[in-house]
């Protein structure tokens, strides 16, 4: 990683302190920015109130800040916070999978979750022009729900295309990801196909976004995401060993096949979720770790709350840069990450192997 | 410890050794995939002895060393570890009694020479976020001291060489403080200064602790100098067995490797030497 051999890495604590702070300042100035420019000192105002709990936050209808509390608390901070949620989850997802496949190259989408939850999707915002549906199926709503159905069967089937007797090769994972994910992108393209006046909602979702961000689905994803992560950071030492290979993880007292699993279902199922909220974002799982490992040394223990703070801070940072760049038109924020994030990881790929 | 090995004898073990028997293997028989690669063995390994493996390439060495570590299962038969029967030992503390010093290993993260060293404690620590490594050990930093490594402990392990890799994979094992020490082909891609320390450092754990070492030897008079004890493996099966100036014949090495080999006794070294005829 380093020409020196004595290298030396920054301690974590402080690192994530560092992160931490910066972003809590991204957040701040990213309720301020965007179509309607609000002074930081009333969004400051915001957060302070929302921090001490006022009751009276949302009644006040009138005064000096009301227009700008309802814009942040009711627009913008959903939005942030499902950016950081869906970051943090790509991030310590990244970590996880490249460290369980022992695969540089591996991301969250490796084993075709994204392919899962894309078709997913499509097919709930194709289903109203074949079928009539029932009127709690119509609508936007239902969308994130199809996309993580969607998502947890590619995975059930990446899974069971895997697995051997219970045990799961990385090869056979990320073999058995690429078939799946292919098979999934060619039925999507005979959806896209056939999608008509849709095709442009489809095409929008997958490229992905937070436009539509909501509180129900923050409340939603916030748990969900805190209880995978748990369990990943419980495992991030014996993900330590099992990068010394399966024999050796073996014969140190680590159940790697029991353990692999269980990381690559819990990983899986939060991308999953991710995904489904947010569409394919890409970069952010694939870089934010390896920038951290960098930094940190390959420690799972150090790098995986590392990963999750710096992808939130990241994805908040390329969605505000994708609401707020081209004026009123919004870029998808995938575009953003993916063209900021595929030169950067040129330059770590390259310096890498100049070693 | 020359002295020592002449001192051997069946009825009166010398030293830390004693003919109690740590492991014992009854009727084993170990392959994959149902493929059967060595059967029905019956052997024991005691504290205070450093037995060796020797035999062809692809006899099944490697395997019986995955079998005794649980990395493979066995097709058949039994295994007792201090009494207990092995199958029914958890894996950690399968691991906290047996450590296994690999061939070759590839790492493909850069963790620096303490964290491997230290990833040998993690059979001892139990707790939902304790897995993985102790950095401060005690016995983390004997190990490195033991090994002569101490000054590679900040190093990381992608930049060292092969020699050094080997020194860290068994400090990492004395770590572990195991009652048993696997050795398969430690000393394979080694220089000879560096197969020699190696050796000495697992003999001296074996004397002065009371180790028991079961390990594989690709070279004769390297097991000729440090083993105690042979185990000949030929046609599936330990066709030889018994303390190593017993079993060091031309008779049974012609017998093992299909080779006319010419067996010395160097004087003033207590131990045979094979070499080629040519």
């Amino acid at each position: 990683m380093s020409s020196d051999n004595q290298q030396r890495r920054m301690s974590a604590f402080l690192y994530c302190f560092l992160l931490l702070l910066l972003l809590v300042v991204v957040v701040i100035a990213a309720a301020a920015v965007g179509a309607a420019r609000l002074p930081l000192a009333e969004v400051g105002q915001v957060f302070v109130n929302l921090l001490s709990g006022s009751a009276d936050l949302l009644k006040n209808g009138d005064g000096p800040g009301a227009a700008a509390r309802m814009i942040v608390l009711e627009v913008r901070l959903p939005r942030i916070m499902s950016a950081l949620l869906v970051g943090a989850s790509l991030g310590v997802a990244g970590a996880v999978f490249q460290g369980l496949l022992l695969n540089p190259l591996a991301d969250p989408f490796t084993i075709g979750v994204s392919a899962g939850a894309a078709f997913g999707a499509t097919v709930a915002i194709l289903l109203p022009t074949f079928l009539i549906l029932p009127a709690f199926m119509a609508g936007p709503a239902i969308v994130p729900w199809f996309a993580f159905a969607g998502a947890v069967f590619s995975l059930a089937l990446v899974y069971f295309i895997a697995s051997n007797r219970g045990r799961v090769m990385p090869e056979s994972m990320i073999l058995a990801g690429v078939i799946v994910a292919s098979f999934l992108s060619a039925l999507i393209s005979f959806c896209k196909s056939i999608a008509g006046e849709k095709l442009v909602s489809v095409v929008f979702w997958i490229m992905g976004g937070f436009s539509g961000a909501l509180w129900s689905q923050v409340l939603l994803l916030l748990p969900y995401c805190l209880i995978c992560m748990l369990i990943l950071q419980a495992h991030a030492g014996a993900l330590n060993i099992m990068a010394m290979g399966d024999t050796t993880a073996l014969q140190l007292g680590v159940e790697v096949y029991k353990i692999r699993r269980r990381l690559l279902l819990v990983a899986a199922l939060m991308t999953a979720a991710a995904v489904s909220v947010s569409g394919v974002i890409g970069f952010v799982g694939l870089v934010v770790p390896h920038i951290n490992r960098i930094l940190l040394g390959p420690d799972h223990r150090r790098l995986l709350p590392a990963s999750a703070l710096l992808g939130g801070l990241v994805l908040v940072a390329a969605d505000t840069l994708a609401r707020t760049v081209a004026g009123a038109t919004e870029i998808p924020v995938g575009v953003v990450t993916a063209l900021l994030g595929a030169p950067f990881f040129c330059v770590i790929f390259k310096k890498k192997f100049h070693q | 410890m020359n002295e020592l090995s002449n001192s051997v004898n069946i009825n009166k073990p010398a030293g830390h050794k004693t003919w109690e028997v740590l492991f014992e293997a009854i009727d084993l028989s170990c392959g994959y995939g149902g493929q059967v690669v060595l059967d029905k063995l019956n052997f024991k390994l005691w504290p205070g002895f450093f037995c060796g493996v020797l035999g062809p390439n692809g006899c099944g060495k490697s395997t019986l060393v995955n079998t005794i570590c649980r990395v493979n299962e066995p097709l058949s038969g039994r295994m007792q570890f201090a009494g207990e029967a092995l199958s029914l030992i958890s894996r950690q503390k399968l691991a906290t009694n047996i450590a296994v010093v690999p061939q070759e290993t590839h790492i493909a993260f850069p963790f620096k020479v303490r964290e491997i060293v230290a990833m040998g404690r993690n059979p001892h620590i139990s707790g939902v976020f304790g897995t993985g490594f102790d950095l401060d050990s005690e016995k983390v930093e004997q190990a490195l001291q033991m090994t002569g490594i101490a000054h590679l402990s900040e190093r990381e392990i992608t930049h060292l060489s092969g020699g050094e890799r080997q020194l860290v994979l068994l400090a990492r094992a004395f770590a572990q403080e195991p009652r048993l020490l696997l050795l398969d082909e430690p000393t394979s891609n080694l220089d000879i200064s560096h197969a020699v320390k190696i050796l000495r450092l697992v003999k001296a754990g074996v004397e002065q602790n009371g180790l028991a070492s079961l390990a594989v030897f690709h070279d004769l008079n390297l097991a000729c100098l440090f083993a105690d004890y042979l185990f000949l493996i030929k046609d599936g099966t330990i066709k030889y067995q018994g303390e190593t100036n017993d079993v060091i014949t031309e008779e049974i090495l012609n017998d093992l490797y299909d080779l006319p080999l010419k067996v010395h006794s160097p004087a003033g070294l207590g131990r045979l030497q094979v070499s080629v005829r040519v």
